[in-house]
């Protein structure tokens, strides 16, 4: 990492969810680095585990899902390391929240609905007061109105308000804002926008891209929402049937890409001068996770696939300075794309 | 509700009036118009009139809170008497009510956090077996077991409402002693209706704990004890709450026999007492106001039931 | 020809229909373990008290000798104040009860699905007023009401007072018939129903009610604990003047011969609460039972 501070780093994570029908591997061998003020877009299809990754990393897996192996670390502001695979009862109460928030996909039943948000946010300090000082009263309510503010909420409008009386786009901002009360180091957003109107999912960017310009802190987006990465994102991470597949920033990922996948996500995307191009959709359906192909996971629905890639699933490649692609093919997947947009590359 | 019970009294098959005044005649061997002046009086009504007059003087009687004269107890007004009763049933059902609730949705909750525990099995059994038996049989077995069979307490002494010599005051001697004799009716009571609440707040709660709100409070690094009252309890109770009009309907018609085996002198004491010496005047009054009273506790409960769920309260806010 | 028209019009008509549903119902009953006891204890308790006393004495003599004896083979429940014994008045004793109890609930039940579903069928004014009338009966506590209108009538007839039980027990039943036929209203059954012509009662009893058939008899049920509540209470209370010995008389004689408060007889007071509780806990039971057979999720076809 170039100068900046880890504040979050996995290695090899496996995460598995114990079904009638068998183990559902979710999570395959997932390892990255998060600098304390990059964001992270992991974007992929459903079913690619990229929530259940989210959910890890604040221990919220439903009951029948375990870590089988791998390692969490997270720093905390005072340089204390933290497995996070390990923490339990009121360090792992602390942790949440005060030092990694996440805010979840639809935010419509989030709030409880007999109480004011107000006290949404007295309740948050209220139960954080050891390690973030007892905040209330006066102090309190500055605080929240900041934050409020942050995502462009008018707290007097707000605060003394019950959630029902919220529209959706404004309870998504609200549990943003509440995200932001005890100053985390990481906010960790699962779909952000998906389930809101597209102006209010214009809002919520802005919002979000705002926070990213003006305060130092982490940010994970998940979505299968591509274009919410090249908003928002520093670093992109492609993910399919629980595997990184491609991770590098966000304008080579955008620009470079060099997993067949990533290509397919890329192609998908309607573009406005797109011109007459055929939009094509990766071909096939993401793979059962409990009974996966051999070799690399995608080959089924690879344009590229050969007998290699039927019986061995490559690891992560070191495509250039700062990308890895998880592809045995991945000179071809970029010459290829070079041809194709060789008239529109380096245009910056 | 008045109207009913004008029209029930008054316009039935042997109406009681038409029996007291023919009583009247036999008995005292009045003249018929005499029999009927002094049923008018009695009855507050003007027998000559149209019916539809009458009715309208009944509610003007009413009204000024004139339910007429006692038959038995000669010129003690009726309202003066249900008044003297009705304290004593509203204290012994709204302590048992308070307490049914709240025991109720405790044990519910309790039941469903630990769901499929034995201690779940137990209270599910014991919830449905306790509320099959009706209440006023409860309320023998009661008598005949911890009272005459093991001896636990002293039945006897704890009928009335008040041990002889005793004065209202607010005092601790009264209030203590209010309870020792209604203690046994509450019980009663409490016993009768707290399956309700605990089979429903269990089912309120299970589902409670399955919504959003729920989880992002975990996310949001809350104390469990926080996520349990604030979050989920307030929000499972609702359900239950609304059966509270049930409940209350249910319990003051139960008065009627428990109060008459507990030798609870309330409402239904009264009301049983007068249907035995066919006291009319009384009992009209008295059915009057236990309907009354229905309503306006379920009344109450509706006012209270709007503060607690901010969602359903009509316009007044903005 | 005609006999195949007679089979399958006895087949498909209400009754056939009923049994067939009654058999299958039986099968399904079986599924749940505490539904199927409550079934057995509701279905045994039932012909025990309708069947039994034909075998047994019409009346029993008194013998002062074996006043509050303890149980005994002779005497499996022991006897009463009067040297009878306490069986044989449990068995004797159960079917007035019951008898009132399914009455009250048939004649509240029957209430309740025609003013329900015609009031919501025919909709307007027929409808509010409807409404109004159950809202009404709602509101009034029923045991007092019962209590008032036995005292002052002379109820001597077991339909009078299951009538007069009836009258009182169907607003809630009611209330949930006429939501259901609201919205089953607009189903295309009932469109097509009209379609063809079929006249309104036909469209509310073939078509509609046979849909509900589950919810119906889940409150059924209930009716009967309601119904046998009443009746109970009232003779508890000495205002309905049945003149045979029943469950509730039991109890109202034990109270009045200050049974309740001597320690030997306790088997009279308490074999006809056991009893009546007893019917009770198997028909909460059932229900439990009852509600699964009418899960739509369970039912297989139509």
């Amino acid at each position: 990492m170039e100068g900046r501070d880890e504040v979050l780093s996995v290695r090899d994570l496996e995460i598995g969810y114990a079904t009638d029908r068998g183990l559902v591997r979710a999570v395959r061998g997932v390892s990255f680095d998060l600098g304390d003020d990059e964001s992270l877009a992991f974007i992929g299809e459903s079913g690619s585990g990229k929530t259940t990754l989210g959910l890890s990393l604040v221990r919220l897996l439903p009951q029948n899902a375990s870590i089988a192996r791998g390692e969490i670390v997270f720093r905390t502001a005072s340089d204390e390391e933290l497995d996070l695979t390990t923490l339990v009862d009121e360090a792992l109460r602390r942790f949440r929240w005060g030092e990694c928030a996440m805010v979840f996909q639809s935010s419509l039943n989030a709030l409880n609905p007999v109480m004011r948000i107000r006290d949404h946010f007295a309740d948050t300090a209220k139960d954080h007061s050891e390690t973030n000082g007892t905040l209330k009263g006066r102090a309190l309510t500055e605080r929240a109105t900041e934050c409020l503010q942050m995502v462009q909420l008018d707290p007097d409008r707000v605060l003394g308000s019950y959630p029902h009386e919220l529209s959706g786009g404004m309870r998504q901002r609200v549990m943003i804002a509440l995200g932001l009360l005890l100053n985390p180091r990481v906010l960790i957003l699962d779909e952000p926008t998906t389930a809101l109107d597209v102006l209010t999912q214009r809002a919520i960017i802005e919002v979000l891209r705002t926070l990213k310009e003006e305060h130092r802190f982490a940010m994970i987006f998940v979505s299968h929402d591509l274009s919410l990465a090249a908003e928002l994102a520093d670093r992109v991470a492609t993910t399919y049937a629980g595997r990184i597949v491609e991770l590098g920033e966000v304008e080579q990922i955008f620009y470079h890409p060099r997993h067949p996948y990533t290509v397919g996500l890329l192609d998908a995307v309607p573009t406005l001068a797109g011109g007459q191009q055929d939009l094509s959709s990766i071909p096939g359906s993401p793979p059962d996770l409990i009974d996966l192909p051999t070799g690399c996971k995608f080959h089924p629905r690879c344009p590229y696939a050969t007998d290699e890639c039927r019986e061995e699933d490559p690891p992560l490649i070191e495509v250039a300075p700062a990308q890895q692609a998880a592809c045995w093919h991945w000179e071809k997947v970029g010459s290829d794309w070079e041809a194709r947009w060789a008239p529109r590359a380096g245009h910056q | 509700m008045a109207s009913l019970t004008f029209f029930l009294i008054r316009l039935m098959p042997g109406s009681p009036v038409e029996a007291y005044i023919a009583n009247l005649v036999s008995q005292y061997n009045l003249s018929h118009e005499n029999a009927q002046a002094q049923a008018a009086s009695l009855f507050s009504l003007d027998l000559n009139a149209p019916v539809y007059q009458q009715y309208l003087e009944y509610l003007g009687n009413l009204v000024r809170g004139d339910l007429g004269e006692s038959l038995v107890s000669r010129g003690v007004p009726v309202s003066e008497i249900v008044m003297a009763y009705l304290p004593w049933t509203l204290f012994s059902i709204g302590t048992a009510l308070i307490i049914s609730f709240s025991v109720g949705i405790m044990l519910g909750m309790l039941m469903a956090y630990k769901r499929e525990s034995k201690l779940d099995h137990i209270l599910t059994n014991l919830g449905s077996i306790v509320s099959s038996v009706p209440d006023y049989l409860m309320g023998i077995l009661i008598l005949v077991w911890v009272g005459v069979q093991w001896e636990l307490i002293d039945v006897t002494n704890m009928r009335g409402t008040l041990s002889p010599g005793v004065q209202p005051g607010l005092n601790l001697t009264f209030i203590g002693d209010a309870f020792y004799h209604a203690s046994l009716p509450i019980l009663t009571y409490v016993l009768g209706t707290i399956g309700l609440w605990m089979l429903t707040m269990r089912g309120s709660t299970e589902s409670t704990l399955g919504e959003d709100y729920v989880t992002v409070a975990k996310a949001r690094g809350l104390k469990e004890r926080r996520i349990a009252t604030a979050y989920v309890g307030r929000n499972a109770a609702l359900p239950p709450f609304t059966q509270l009009s049930i409940s209350i309907a249910l319990v003051f018609g139960g008065s009627l026999l428990i109060e008459w085996l507990f030798v609870y002198e309330g409402l239904g004491y009264l009301l049983y007492n007068s249907i035995q010496q066919r006291d009319y005047p009384v009992m009209q009054g008295v059915f009057l106001i236990i309907t009354t009273m229905v309503i306006v506790a379920n009344l109450l409960a509706d006012l209270l039931y709007s503060r607690l769920d901010p969602r359903i309260r009509v316009a007044g806010r903005d | 020809m005609a006999a195949t028209t007679g089979e399958s019009r006895f087949r498909d008509s209400v009754v056939g229909r009923v049994l067939a549903w009654f058999g299958s119902t039986l099968k399904l009953m079986a599924r749940n373990r505490v539904g199927f006891a409550g079934f057995l204890v509701v279905s045994t308790i039932v012909l025990v008290t309708f069947i039994g006393p034909i075998f047994l004495p019409s009346e029993q003599e008194v013998d002062v000798s074996e006043i509050y004896e303890t149980p005994s083979w002779s005497h499996p429940l022991g006897t009463d104040s009067e040297g009878k014994d306490v069986l044989v008045q449990v068995i004797d004793g159960g079917r007035p009860i019951l008898i009132i109890g399914f009455l009250a609930a048939a004649i509240s039940t029957t209430i309740a699905v025609s003013l329900g579903s015609l009031g919501a069928f025919l909709g307007g004014r027929t409808d509010t007023g409807f409404t109004w009338l159950a809202d009404m009966v709602l509101t009034i506590p029923q045991l007092p009401l019962l209590a008032v209108l036995a005292g002052i009538l002379r109820l001597n007839s077991k339909i009078a007072v299951a009538a007069l039980i009836g009258a009182l027990f169907w607003p809630t039943l009611m209330r949930a018939i006429r939501a259901q036929v609201l919205s089953l209203k607009e189903r295309d059954y009932v469109e097509s129903a009209r379609a063809l012509g079929l006249g309104t009662p036909h469209i509310v009893f073939r078509e509609i009610a046979p849909n509900m058939a589950g919810y119906i008899a889940i409150n059924f049920t209930l009716a009967v604990t309601a119904g046998m509540y009443a009746v109970v209470g009232l003779t508890l209370l000495g205002l309905v003047p049945l003149s045979e010995n029943n469950w509730g008389v039991m109890i109202n004689l034990a109270w009045t011969r200050g049974a309740i408060f001597s320690k030997d007889s306790v088997f009279y007071i308490m074999a006809p609460i056991a009893a009546i509780a007893l019917f009770q806990l198997g028909l909460v039971a059932m229900n439990r039972s009852l509600s699964e057979v009418f899960d739509p999720r369970l039912r297989r076809g139509a």
